[in-house]
């Protein structure tokens, strides 16, 4: 390698540096410590699960959005329970009404999270919060912290799949189509209500396969990527 | 459905259904027999079969749709914009059940408050009738005319047809360009000269042109697909009308309405073919023949139920008018406007609403009209000075004395605003008038 082409390589690495993806991990920086024993209430999960047609169309599946929440539940108890963290479930798996009063904030932080990460804010320099009023009607759970995960996944047809498939044989191409809208989750301390620490990575999802038909395995193998840098 | 807005009601009787009219033409024709063809399959079997699904009865795209359906009705159940009055919504069930008897237990009915003549289904039997609707019918007939046709869309699972169609054409479509686009990349490939490349690359261009133009022709059709489905739930509506106590001539007068109000807000009713909906003339021209073929030519004979939406809708008036206030062009909303003071509205408020209308239409741009609309503020401020007598809200003096202002009429904004603090001497903003003065 003469020197133009190092000189040329050193910018590449100079310029991508800067131009990089944003920070997918929120870390506060003004969180308590966590206590001993700590225990996590599982909010309802926000899942839809789609399937993608061979035209490309979204077609909702309540089928998979149904076995995909209950899956991710069983597997962030057992997530949980490897960290020696007392999961805590929720009244239900299923969003109610009156439920909504906390689902709502919970992505309205995130999308404020990911909004400021994206816009690339000093981490940790701000902090998010559920209101009190909303932290005081979780009292009840007696939990220390609540998570929540929210998935928008999409997952193409068999159709879809052999189309893409055939096309790149044809055109000597790979595409790769199993990237979800949105994969995050989010964990509040009870005590105060902050956003302690959050994730939106969509790599997270990758591996995952189909979530309506993935066993738990596949799902503590997402969270690997999702709850990276988790913070209890 | 769209909005409407007052003529005489029984105006469509004039007019004898396709008489008095231009020779049929094939567009006439082609009308005719559509409307014909609907009738005699409603003659025959009556309307829309009422029944609903039950949740473990879906296939799994409409299980998806009814999930999305679930979480929309859910948002908006729990939101600010949902009206929880349970007179209300029950008055708008009982009008559902006259309608399709027990076929109304599928439905869940909700007000929302939200401006403009419409009201919507969702595939999983969840029914919201916009707070602007019932602001513009006149009586129950013509709410029964949009509740019908709502249902009947529920009933003939009309989203869920339009999908699976848009999802078939969606479907061929990306096929044939896969297909196209491979062939041009294997033709490349097996290129031995530029002229075989430039020739492939002609060919696979042509194709891919075609493919488009057959895609949007199908969309075309698509929307096509849509207006029949409205006119099939205009019929259902008239038929189940024509069964109740409701007057299925009300969906007439409902048209005509909505077409007036169009017009006085300058839009125009023309046929689009990018439209979802039927154009409003060929939509009344249709119902015209179905109530006029239900009812024997006597239409008027039929009852016009009651009138319990008027009451019931008293107490929200004033602020569903704000929400319109906003919403629509002040000519129109205008029109709106004497709608509500034949039906019992104050005309002191109503012209106050009118000044505020063109008022803030004045400031909010449109230079080439501005000075128009504000002389017709002043105008409205006048007419409800002159109504209100003593009982004049002070701040439309306020209002008349700004508008002077702008106009450059300084003597006029001075008298206006001297009545201003005459009769709010105490008000917030009275010691900046005064200094004004």
């Amino acid at each position: 390698m003469n020197a133009k082409s190092m000189m040329f390589a050193a910018a590449v690495l100079v310029l991508g540096g800067c131009a990089g993806s944003p920070a997918t991990v929120f870390q506060s920086g003004t969180a308590m410590a966590p206590p001993l024993d700590a225990s996590v209430l599982v909010l309802p999960a926000d899942i839809v699960v789609s399937q993608v047609s061979v035209g490309g169309d979204d077609q909702p599946r309540a089928d998979w959005t149904e076995a995909a929440t209950e899956s991710l539940n069983d597997a962030l108890d057992e997530f949980f329970f490897n960290r020696g963290v007392m999961p805590v479930r929720y009244a239900s798996d299923a969003i109610a009404d009156e439920d909504l009063d906390i689902i709502r904030p919970a992505n309205i932080n995130l999308d404020a999270i990911q909004l400021a990460q994206q816009g690339d804010a000093m981490p940790g320099m701000r902090e998010y919060a559920l209101t009190p009023e909303l932290t005081r009607s979780l009292e009840e759970y007696g939990a220390d912290y609540a998570v929540f995960v929210m998935l928008r996944a999409r997952q193409a047809s068999a159709g879809r799949t052999a189309a893409r498939a055939i096309g790149g044989i044809l055109t000597n191409t790979i595409s790769i189509e199993a990237i979800p809208d949105a994969y995050r989750v989010a964990l509040f301390d009870l005590r105060d209500g902050q956003v302690v620490w959050a994730n939106m990575d969509p790599a997270a999802y990758r591996g995952l396969g189909n979530p309506g038909e993935a066993d738990t395995g596949r799902w503590l193998r997402s969270f690997e990527t999702l709850f990276r840098g988790f913070p209890l | 459905m769209r909005s409407a807005q007052s003529t005489p009601a029984a105006g469509w009787r004039a007019a004898p259904v396709f008489s008095g009219r231009a020779p049929c033409g094939p567009r006439r024709m082609a009308k005719f027999a559509l409307v014909a063809g609907l009738l005699l399959r409603a003659a025959a079997g009556g309307a829309q079969d009422i029944s609903g699904l039950r949740e473990d009865e879906l296939d799994a795209d409409e299980a998806g749709l009814w999930m999305i359906a679930e979480k929309q009705e859910q948002d908006i159940r729990t939101s600010s914009f949902n009206v929880d009055d349970p007179e209300l919504t029950g008055h708008i069930e009982a009008i559902l059940c006259d309608l399709v008897g027990s076929g109304c237990s599928w439905l869940r009915p909700y007000v929302i408050r939200s401006p403009g003549f419409n009201a919507f289904v969702l595939p999983n039997g969840a029914f919201f009738v916009q707070s602007g609707l019932l602001l513009r019918v006149r009586d129950d007939s013509e709410l029964a005319a949009v509740i019908g046709h709502e249902a009947s869309h529920y009933f003939r699972r009309h989203t869920l047809r339009q999908m699976r169609r848009a999802y078939r054409t969606n479907d061929v479509f990306a096929v044939v360009g896969a297909v196209v686009s491979a062939s041009r990349q294997a033709g490349r490939e097996r290129a031995q000269s530029i002229d075989d490349l430039a020739r492939v690359d002609g060919l696979s261009d042509t194709a891919l042109g075609m493919v488009a133009t057959g895609r949007m022709l199908a969309q075309l059709q698509l929307l096509g697909f849509s207006r029949e489905m409205e006119l099939e739930a205009d019929l259902d509506s008239v038929t189940w009308m024509s069964q109740s106590p409701y007057d299925a001539a009300a969906s007439v007068a409902l048209w005509e309405a909505e077409i007036a109000e169009q017009a006085a807000g300058g839009a125009e009713a023309g046929f689009s073919l990018l439209s979802t909906h039927p154009a409003p003339d060929t939509r009344m021209e249709e119902l015209v023949a179905q109530v006029s073929s239900l009812a024997s030519g006597e239409p008027a004979t039929l009852g016009r139920g009651g009138n319990g939406i008027a009451g019931l809708v008293e107490p929200y008036r004033e602020d569903w008018l704000a929400d319109e206030l906003s919403a629509l062009h002040p000519d129109q909303f205008s029109h709106l406007l004497g709608l509500q003071v034949e039906r019992g509205y104050p005309s002191v408020a109503a012209a106050y609403l009118e000044g505020v209308s063109y008022a803030n239409k004045a400031k909010g741009g449109d230079s080439e009209r501005r000075q128009d609309y504000y002389e017709r503020a002043i105008q409205a401020f006048d007419r409800s000075i002159a109504a209100g007598g003593d009982g004049t809200r002070p701040e439309i003096h306020r209002e008349l004395g700004e508008l002077h202002e702008s106009l450059g009429n300084l003597p006029e904004a001075r008298e206006a605003y001297g009545r201003y603090v005459d009769a709010a001497p105490d008000a917030w903003d009275a010691r900046f008038i005064r200094r004004k003065l």
